[in-house]
């Protein structure tokens, strides 16, 4: 297949209801749980900056494929990076990603060069079933990296996705909306500070 | 001082006075009033500035007083200025009460549709600002909030959201303004169903109005039958509940509600197929339905009609009812069905509920029993039976061990476990804490030796055909509804999903026996031949449209234990290799598969389409849209949905009329061998075989 250069592909896996969808979304839009049309393709698309050139994140969500591992082999096999998601309120649904990485192992061989993060979502629940130490340790295991985030209150979601793309070696990547942001944020700084002079 | 300037010149003249008399001045002052007004708070200073000159005031000195009835024309839309008025419906009475501030009589403008409710005055000497239908349309229209809030007993029971129709049939007439319709996002479902019933029954057919058939495809997810029923029965009854109060209903409404009750009826037969005559629910409301229009008939002689397309639902519902019940077996792969006539023995009929199923339970050390039980038993009771004939004790579960060792405990109360398998999964039992004793049996490995002797011989595009053919019953058995079970979850609805099962096991199938037979063929000249077959099959099912198969052959193709073995690649001919990594392109996942997209887009019917995509949508849709907020049924959800099965409903809307290719001798072991085939579905067991096939370069 012709490789897209400029496409830099990141596939998220991880059981229903641990919140994939919420995080990418919250990433992509800045919004928490908005209505949400699956089949518009643009859905998962993200501008970033990659080797100083423009290049668009693709993300990948790999809801529903549990059920066709050619299509988990398929998202595998055309990935550049990885998210490993769970629930730190069920345990089972850190159980689910095991067999997930040793395919993603099976699939890419060596791992070792390989963005893999595991993240364990929902850290604003207090039904915590998975402490924090667990989930570093079976990151550890993986040789991989680990964050807890809440899609919910955006509690490091934008850092997920900005370590993730720097644990991408073979190129320089990054998240081009830095920059936007801090302009935006500056100039309402600025406004607020017109305000209270009123 | 308004009330003064809009009643001017005098209130005599109100009627027939000409608000754009009003000078310079008067308009200022009666703008700084409208700032006032929460009804208005949400318009722009333009849109106000507008309405100065058409607000006419009108007052209401006796408290009872009807401002319009139910089912009126909708002429104007009002704000209370002061005092308060009762939302009254027929057979509901008193649904909201309105004060100063409020609005009403928007909808009725806005859809063209008759009154939804009638207004009384609770008190005296009511005031309010009207806004007639032609300055409405002209200034409000386009501008006024997109989203519309009917309130029952100070809740949120509907909210509509305006969105834009096709143009293209007003063109003739002379409205100036653009249509626009009201979609339902959210609401409660007994307040849906009667929105349903006032407004779209009647209605002109407008295709991009989905609100009816989305109603009618998802009702299970929101009101389920037991509910929907009921509601049903209630409407068609509604006079009775009111006859007490001095409402003044006319003949009219009553006959008009009950006709459209039937009507709504007769559509959901058409929408709900062959699933309205497995539900008994459904079945009793039908009987209680039609005599109750029976017994109406000689008092409302209008009624004949709707009696006679109810009874011609009756008879077809009742005609297929009693075709039979079958038996499924589960042996080594696929479901078939044991039949004792051997009428059609190609045509698959739908699986269904009451329906037995036969299979085996495996216990740790492999000993069996065979269990005969309906398609919709739940887990538990399983259990409970398999105990009580092995004598096992007590905390057991039931689960799948796949031929890869993997366990996956079965759901207490789930149904049709038996079709839900993997490939070559087989159903367990244990002690819970034994579980993870559990290993697979020597026959989960599938076959020691491929077909290739078989397939060297046969028509490539014989087999695409037979595969098709298959594919396309077990396309048609699938209900739409089984699609919502499957991604709400079916032991929720303790509906079964039997046919959408084996369908969807059928790609993982194709893809595994594409591998299993290139892994199994030790000779390299003959694992070529096999190559080229399979990529011409993957043709041959494009060009039947056959989506589903083509992507499964390509993706077995694409499989590690396959893709690896370069020696065998490089012997493809260049022109095949072309075909297939044109074929591999169609596979790109990127932005959610758009090339699939594409190419699926311009396909004309029958389709038999791409299945696990499909699954997708559905469950994205599902984990990325909540089913309620704020106790309301999220509707846009609901339409998300059914424009999913709406996807299935088109794929299927013509029938398949290929020809068939010229006959050939051993059409029976074709036809045979597609629907049996034999699969190892162990990726590890796979690799070594590769492996094997040619060693790793290290």
């Amino acid at each position: 297949m012709p490789e897209q250069s400029n496409d830099y592909r990141v596939v998220v896996f991880g059981a229903g209801g641990v919140g994939k969808s919420s995080l990418v979304l919250r990433f992509v839009r800045g919004t928490f749980r908005e209505c949400y049309i699956p089949t518009i393709e643009d859905t998962y698309r993200q501008v970033i900056s990659c080797n100083k050139n423009v290049c668009t994140l693709q993300i990948t969500d790999t809801t529903g494929s549990h059920q066709f591992p050619a299509m988990q082999r398929l998202s595998i096999s055309k990935g550049h990076a990885f998210i490993l998601v769970y629930s730190i309120t069920s345990r089972q649904s850190l159980e689910e990603l095991k067999p997930i990485y040793d395919i993603i192992r099976e699939i890419k061989g060596d791992v070792d060069g390989i963005p893999i993060m595991l993240v364990g979502n929902k850290c604003d629940d207090p039904n915590r079933e998975v402490s924090i130490q667990e989930g570093m340790e079976q990151s550890k295991f993986w040789s991989c990296a680990f964050l807890e985030t809440s899609a919910k209150t955006n509690y490091n979601v934008k850092e997920l996705f900005q370590d993730l793309l720097q644990l991408e070696k073979r190129r320089t990547m990054s998240l081009h909306l830095e920059t936007k942001k801090t302009k935006s944020q500056k100039r309402r700084e600025k406004l607020k500070g017109k305000c209270t002079v009123m | 001082m308004m009330r003064l300037i809009l009643r001017k010149p005098t209130p005599i003249r109100a009627w027939g006075f000409d608000p754009q008399e009003r000078s310079v001045d008067d308009l200022e002052i009666i703008y700084e009033e409208l700032l006032h007004i929460k009804a208005l708070a949400h318009l722009s200073g333009m849109v106000k500035r507008q309405l100065t000159s058409v607000l006419v005031f009108e007052c209401h000195e006796k408290a009872g007083t009807v401002l319009f009835h139910q089912g009126d024309e909708g002429r104007s839309w009002f704000i209370i200025l002061r005092g308060s008025v009762n939302v009254v419906k027929y057979g509901k009475g008193v649904v909201c009460t309105l004060h100063d501030g409020d609005d009403f009589g928007k909808l009725a403008l806005v859809n063209d549709a008759p009154r939804a409710a009638s207004i009384v005055l609770r008190e005296d000497n009511c005031q309010f600002l009207r806004v007639d239908k032609y300055d409405f349309n002209r200034i409000l229209r386009d501008v006024e909030a997109n989203t519309v809030r009917l309130k029952e007993h100070g809740q949120d029971s509907l909210v509509l959201e305006k969105i834009p129709t096709s143009t293209q049939h007003s063109n003739n007439n002379k409205h100036h303004h653009v249509s626009y319709r009201y979609s339902v996002m959210a609401g409660v479902p007994e307040k849906m169903l009667e929105h349903l019933l006032e407004t779209r029954i009647d209605s002109k057919y407008d295709p991009t109005d989905t609100f009816l058939e989305d109603f009618l495809l998802t009702h299970i997810v929101f009101m389920p039958s037991e509910k929907l029923c009921p509601a049903l029965l209630q409407h068609y009854h509604s006079e009775r509940t009111s006859s007490r109060g001095p409402e003044q209903e006319t003949i009219d409404h009553i006959v008009n509600n009950k006709r459209r009750v039937v009507q709504l009826v007769c559509l959901w037969h058409v929408v709900a197929g062959y699933a309205f005559k497995q539900d008994t629910t459904i079945m009793q409301f039908l009987e209680t339905l039609f005599s109750a229009v029976c017994d109406d008939c000689p008092a409302y002689p209008s009624l004949q009609d709707p009696l006679a397309s109810l009874e011609q639902v009756l008879k077809a519902v009742k005609s297929t009812k009693d075709s039979g019940s079958h038996t499924w077996q589960v042996q080594t792969q696929v479901l078939s069905e044991s039949r004792t006539h051997q009428e059609d023995e190609l045509r698959r009929t739908p699986i269904k509920a009451k329906d037995e199923t036969i299979f085996k339970v495996y216990c740790a050390d492999h000993t069996y029993t065979t269990l005969r039980v309906h398609m919709d038993t739940s887990v538990t009771n399983i259990i409970q039976t398999v105990s009580e004939k092995m004598c096992l004790g007590n905390d057991l579960v039931l689960c799948e061990v796949k031929s890869s060792g993997e366990r996956l405990s079965f759901h207490q109360k789930d149904v049709c476990i038996a079709t839900s398998l993997s490939c070559n999964g087989r159903i367990f039992i244990t002690l819970r804490d034994h579980l993870d004793a559990l290993t697979p049996l020597p026959e989960q490995e599938g076959p020691s030796e491929g077909s290739v002797s078989f397939l060297e011989p046969t028509s490539s595009r014989e087999l695409a055909y037979q595969m098709t053919m298959y594919d396309w019953q077990l396309f048609l058995c699938t209900h739409e509804c089984e699609f919502i079970y499957h991604t709400f979850g079916r032991h929720k609805y303790r509906r079964i999903t039997a046919n959408l099962d084996v369908f969807l096991r059928r790609f993982n199938e194709v893809q595994s026996w594409i591998v299993t037979e290139l892994c199994l063929t030790s000779h390299i000249s003959k694992r070529v031949h096999l190559l080229k077959k399979f990529i011409k099959i993957a043709a041959h099912c494009k060009e039947y449209q056959n989506m589903n198969s083509f992507y499964a052959i390509i993706m077995g193709l694409s499989h590690m234990s396959v893709s690896r073995l370069a020696q065998t690649w490089d012997k493809l001919p260049n022109k095949l290799k072309r075909v297939f990594s044109d074929f591999e392109a169609l596979m790109d996942p990127s932005r959610n598969h758009r090339v699939y997209r594409l190419a699926l887009s311009k396909m004309r019917p029958p389709i038999i389409p791409f299945m696990p995509l499909l699954i997708k949508d559905m469950l994205f849709t599902h984990e990325g849209n909540k089913t309620y907020f704020e106790g309301l049924v999220n509707f846009e959800k609901m339409h998300l949905v059914a424009s999913i099965m709406r996807v299935v409903k088109y794929c299927r809307s013509e029938n398949f009329k290929l020809d068939s290719p010229p006959a050939v001798k051993n059409v029976k072991e074709i036809v045979s061998y597609v629907r049996n085939l034999q699969v190892i579905d162990n990726t590890k067991r796979l690799m070594q075989l590769s492996y094997t096939l040619e060693p790793p370069k290290t």
